[in-house]
């Protein structure tokens, strides 16, 4: 039986659990979250069948397979995302950055987009639709989309595809018939489902990564736009701008990135220039050097 | 052309990290030689890689010290502060304080954002010293330093300043740091403060604000 008090972990052990979550995932929690918290901590510790704290992180730290920290961070990621979410910075893609990007690329050339805390794949699926129908040049590139998430689980859900109304809800009907399928038998048991067609599944190429692990960002480079949307809101400060500094070595100069519409990269870090297009401001990586 | 399709087992290698741990992959002195390296990928990886080795020792923290104007690269720079933030240890403190007396304001906002980012009981100690300063200018980035910490002695700390500073601005400074944070216990040196410059009217006005924002109104 878990060890947790009624009115939960003691402020000791919750701090030691917050700097041990904070320091291997680069996930922030306060005293704010400590309802969220506590609840999942102590469903993990009575599923692993540990009673105390202590031996709770033990697992954490030492089990080989690090199947227990993945099982924690996924439960204590939020992914309630939707299609064509803040579509102004969708349009704001194909209405003005990628022109810029092409200005000065051959056609032919690769043109790489990474959403970055994809969740359930909502974001790369709508930027992957956003570029067939409204991007008069998408067949000049090779356009490549990346798309990755801290939690395993929503990325199995992300690459198969298949979604409710709720998460359809803000795409318009022609879309959602020419891009989704119906789903029929038990997966749509519990209301109606639709499922994204396999030439878009195969179109996102989908990763897990903790972007707070350097070696794992590694693996992204030359990346000309990165979607980071309502993701960095996890973190603390210093985690936000050692996460602006992966970003930055992942883009390619004059690369852009898109934070979602409460966040402000200039809060984060001064490497980025602010750049102001008609549907959205986006921060630029400048050509060579830094902004300040 | 149009969206690459992947294919099976192509796509991105992003490496398994087997002890879900972060920058032990790279040893201290690798990370150390690679600050020096001639591509400024490599020296803010290495950066990034001291950042997350605990306390890497002294060492590389005057070897990151080093690269903070010795390095023509932003990005370096920026991934140093980072990581001395990020070490957080009384010697990484120690190594960014004085970069607070350089010309370049830009620099010495991020070293003020770095001390503000390491926990308040490791920056403190480093900024405390400068309000004993002679250059009020140094002493006025210390309080606005240790404006920015979450502690408990933060008030009286900028109490005292009100109190004693004989320089008005270094006052001012205090006065706009507790305002931000609303200290209404500052209320009695905010009014020691107004006394002590009684003909200056930007103090009347700046006390005056704080004091109607300790108030609520």
């Amino acid at each position: 039986m878990a060890d947790i008090p009624a009115e939960g972990l003691p402020p000791a052990d919750y701090a030691a659990l917050c700097d041990f979550l904070r320091a291997r995932t680069g996930l922030s929690f306060t005293e704010a979250k400590r309802y969220f918290v506590d609840r999942r901590i102590a469903a993990r510790m009575a599923a692993v069948g540990v009673a105390t704290l202590r031996d709770y992180l033990n697992v954490l730290r030492f089990q080989a397979s690090g199947e227990e920290l993945q099982r924690l961070v996924n439960l204590m990621t939020v992914n309630e995302t939707y299609f064509f979410r803040e579509k102004y910075q969708l349009d704001c893609l194909v209405r003005s950055v990628l022109d810029e990007l092409a200005r000065n690329r051959r056609p032919g050339s690769r043109l790489r987009i990474w959403s970055a805390g994809c969740a359930t794949g909502e974001e790369p699926y709508s930027i992957a639709i956003m570029l067939l129908e409204q991007w008069s040049r998408v067949d000049e590139y090779e356009i490549e989309i990346l798309a990755s998430d801290i939690d395993s689980a929503v990325l199995e859900r992300a690459r198969e595809g298949i979604y409710d109304e709720r998460a359809l809800q803000g795409l318009p009907a022609h879309l959602r018939s020419k891009y989704f399928q119906p789903v029929r038998g038990a997966l749509a048991a519990d209301g109606a489902r639709w499922r994204i067609i396999e030439e878009l599944r195969e179109s996102v190429d989908f990763s897990l990564v903790n972007i707070a692990d350097p070696r794992q960002v590694q693996a992204f480079r030359g990346i000309d736009v990165i979607f980071c949307r309502n993701l960095l809101i996890y973190f603390d400060d210093l985690g936000r701008r050692e996460a602006a500094g992966m970003f930055y070595d992942a883009l390619a100069p004059n690369g852009f990135i898109c934070l979602g519409h409460s966040e402000s990269m200039s809060r984060m870090s001064s490497l980025f220039v602010p750049r102001r297009f008609p549907d959205a401001i986006l921060y630029q990586k400048p050509a060579e050097g830094g902004a300040s | 052309m149009g969206l690459v399709r992947k294919k099976p087992g192509t796509g991105i290698a992003v490496p398994h990290v087997d002890d879900h741990g972060m920058g032990a992959s790279v040893g201290t002195a690798d990370a150390l030689a690679g600050l020096g390296d001639a591509d400024p990928a490599v020296r803010r990886q290495a950066a990034h890689a001291l950042g997350q080795a605990g306390d890497p020792g002294p060492a590389a923290i005057a070897a990151l010290a080093g690269r903070i104007e010795g390095d023509g690269d932003p990005g370096v720079r920026e991934a140093v502060l980072t990581a001395l933030a990020r070490i957080a240890s009384p010697a990484a403190a120690a190594a960014l304080v004085p970069f607070l007396d350089r010309e370049d304001a830009a620099l010495r906002n991020a070293v003020l954002e770095s001390l503000q980012q390491m926990p308040a009981g490791v920056a403190a100690p480093a900024l405390l010293p400068l309000l004993d300063h002679s250059d009020p200018d140094l002493r006025i980035f210390a309080v606005q330093g240790l404006g920015g910490l979450v502690h408990p002695d933060r008030a009286a700390w900028l109490a005292a300043v009100m109190e004693h500073d004989a320089d008005v601005n270094v006052g001012l400074a205090a006065v706009e740091a507790l305002a931000e944070a609303g200290s209404p216990e500052a209320l009695s040196s905010l009014e020691r403060l107004a006394r002590r410059f009684p003909g200056d009217p930007f103090v009347a006005f700046a006390v005056d604000t704080a004091r109607s924002s300790f108030r609520g109104g």
